[in-house]
């Protein structure tokens, strides 16, 4: 396992959880999008209530240096609201899919948010002084009458208790007919790509009244829909590369130089199936869930329902490598169609990459049910599965690995298939961009865990 | 561009094998219903020497007897089959696939609802099922079937 010794083994350790404690959640509270800023200090969550929370990390303390900064609630505000569609008798849900950061430019920090239709651009800044000693107004506001007015004086900034607010600098609506499901920021960081159940559209960050539609695999006659788009990702260094993943387990990459319509792939990435292991769930749990370049952009990585799969782009006939995530599950398929636990949309995650040095990405992270979550080393071939659980926080406390027992005698803190939870479901997780910091949702909490330092 | 405007094209072009072929090729694996899926088990059963194939209330016993050679997904798609024949009988994925992009449809129309009020008077209206989210049917709406929407002006409890 990872942690289980050797030098370069990340040992976890817990060190926040934010959320209730409580166990009736509401619906508004479930957690639906986890994501770190381009330099790890600030974190964004995003929820079913269409809220967005921002935590900072404390600077570090110098003289507890046994820890990195905690993180503390930055900025909180309403990102989307429901809506109702009345000409098409829609429900617009006004839960957040995605959040995504822009690099940091100025002062302020920028983020793009989306539900299912619409995506907005929120500027997020702080304001820790203020004017005062006006002439023609009070303090609170009131005007002064003029003619009381004996001397003159020049206004000043006096600081003040910071505050930081969240205002929206550009709404992208009206785009999509389906479901978003996907926002990317290019590498250009003046467009990105959303991309919904068979369209993708490009934006520029500052035109919000048209966008190009550059995906679009709605057939003619939808009676003949066999695949419906998933995810979707812009390469992280070429500008007009991307890939998007679909419903029935492939991956296309796209050029947009090609051809203004990317409707014709360049490459095609799919792992041929033994057609006699064919069942009525083949398609169902080779759908992917979520599509993640690797920092350099030579890998990508794919999460279906029951493994995470590592492909080289300069190879499109398989992946290079396969990690099971909870293989037990197979034998289980039957219920998890039943309790539609097995269209659950898990996301998975690369490790930080500190740009200064070379580090390659080489360990990747997924959730599981029970609030379990796993993570492959892909040097070692090691892998490991902790849990997010209230009964683990203590700091500093490495976690104990846990471990499912699939079938025969359970081994004494193992816990057998029919015991997990599937109502506990980590289905999202963020990687620090720099440092072993993670960020693992369960369903209504925020787990932060680090690695041991000394 | 325009917003939205998909291009003119050839469903032939884009689809035309591949829908035909893929119902086609569902469509036989399991067409016939449970027949079909329990031919592979009495199949397998053979080598085994088990000897005749079991009713269908025995089959979930057979189907645990056969786990070694049938493969787990196999023996949980049988499950399925058990337990609603009527599943597959259209290719498997359009089904979801269609639900899924039909996610948050509600429908009310005032006009229908006092029609079928004014018509059933004496009638208990028909209420809308377990599950509201496909496409109303056979029954009928009411506001009271349409879940309340209103967006939370509580704060997230992350950041109490």
């Amino acid at each position: 396992f990872l942690g289980a010794g050797g030098g370069n083994d990340i040992q976890w350790c817990f060190s926040q959880v934010k959320g209730a404690v409580d166990d009736d959640v509401a619906e508004a509270d479930i957690i639906s999008t986890v994501e770190f800023n381009h330099s790890g200090e600030l974190l964004a969550t995003g929820d079913k209530g269409g809220r967005v929370v921002i935590f900072q990390q404390e600077q570090e303390n110098k003289t507890q240096s046994h820890s990195r900064g905690e993180y503390n609630v930055y900025s909180t505000f309403q990102s989307h609201e429901p809506e109702f569609d009345y000409l098409k008798s829609l429900e617009i849900e006004e839960k957040i899919n995605k959040i995504r950061w822009l690099p940091q430019k100025n002062a302020a920090q920028f983020l793009l948010s989306t539900n299912d239709k619409t995506i907005k651009l929120w500027k997020i800044s702080e304001r820790d002084k203020r004017p005062e000693g006006y002439n023609l107004k009070e303090e609170d506001g009131r005007y002064r009458d003029p003619t009381t007015v004996t001397t003159l004086r020049v206004p000043v900034f006096r600081p003040m208790d910071l505050m930081v607010e969240a205002s929206p600098r550009r709404i992208f609506a009206n785009a999509h007919t389906y479901h978003i499901n996907s926002i990317s920021i290019n590498s250009d960081y003046e467009t990105y790509l959303s991309a919904d159940d068979l369209r993708i559209n490009l934006w520029h960050l500052e035109i919000t009244d048209r966008s190009f539609n550059i995906v679009d695999i709605k057939p003619a006659n939808m009676e003949e829909l066999t695949e419906v788009i998933t995810a979707a990702e812009f390469h992280p260094n070429s500008c007009n590369t991307f890939v998007y993943s679909s419903s029935k387990g492939t991956i296309r990459l796209c050029d947009m130089r090609a051809s203004a319509l990317c409707d014709r792939h360049s490459k095609l990435f799919e792992e041929p199936e033994d057609p006699s292991n064919r069942s009525f769930f083949s398609e169902i749990i080779s759908s992917i869930s979520d599509v993640k370049f690797s920092h350099s952009g030579r890998y990508m990585m794919t999460r279906d329902y029951l493994s995470v799969k590592i492909w080289d782009l300069n190879m499109e006939n398989r992946p290079v490598e396969t990690y099971q995530v909870h293989e037990y599950l197979r034998s289980k398929l039957c219920s998890l169609y039943e309790n539609d636990c097995i269209f659950d949309k898990f996301e998975c995650c690369w490790n930080g990459s500190d740009r200064q040095v070379e580090i390659f990405s080489i360990i990747v992270m997924t959730g599981s049910y029970n609030n379990f979550f796993r993570m492959f080393d892909r040097n070692t071939k090691r892998d490991i599965t902790l849990e997010a659980s209230r009964e683990n926080n203590k700091p500093r406390t490495v976690l104990k690995p846990r471990k499912v027992c699939a079938s025969g005698k359970r081994k004494k803190d193992e816990i057998s298939v029919d015991s997990l939870d599937f109502n506990k479901k980590i289905l999202h997780t963020a990687w620090h961009p720099k440092e072993n910091i993670i960020a693992v949702a369960t369903t209504n909490n925020l787990y932060i865990f680090q690695d041991k330092m000394n | 561009m325009p917003i939205g405007q998909p291009p003119v094209r050839q469903a032939a072009e884009a689809l035309g094998g591949g829908g035909g072929h893929f119902g086609a090729e569902r469509g036989a694996r399991l067409s016939g219903g449970s027949a079909a899926s329990a031919e592979a088990p009495s199949a397998m059963a053979a080598p085994l020497g088990t000897g005749t194939r079991a009713e269908e209330n025995g089959q979930e016993k057979q189907d645990m007897q056969e786990k070694e050679t049938v493969t787990p997904e196999r023996a949980e798609e049988a499950k399925l089959k058990a337990k609603y024949p009527n599943l597959g009988q259209k290719p498997g994925g359009s089904d979801f696939l269609m639900k899924r992009l039909q996610k948050g449809q509600k429908y009310f129309d005032s006009g229908d609802y006092n029609m079928a009020k004014a018509k059933m008077k004496n009638k208990q209206l028909p209420s809308a099922g377990p599950d509201k989210n496909l496409v109303t049917g056979d029954h009928i709406p009411t506001p009271q079937d349409l879940p309340q929407r209103k967006s939370s002006l509580v704060t997230s409890k992350l950041a109490g």
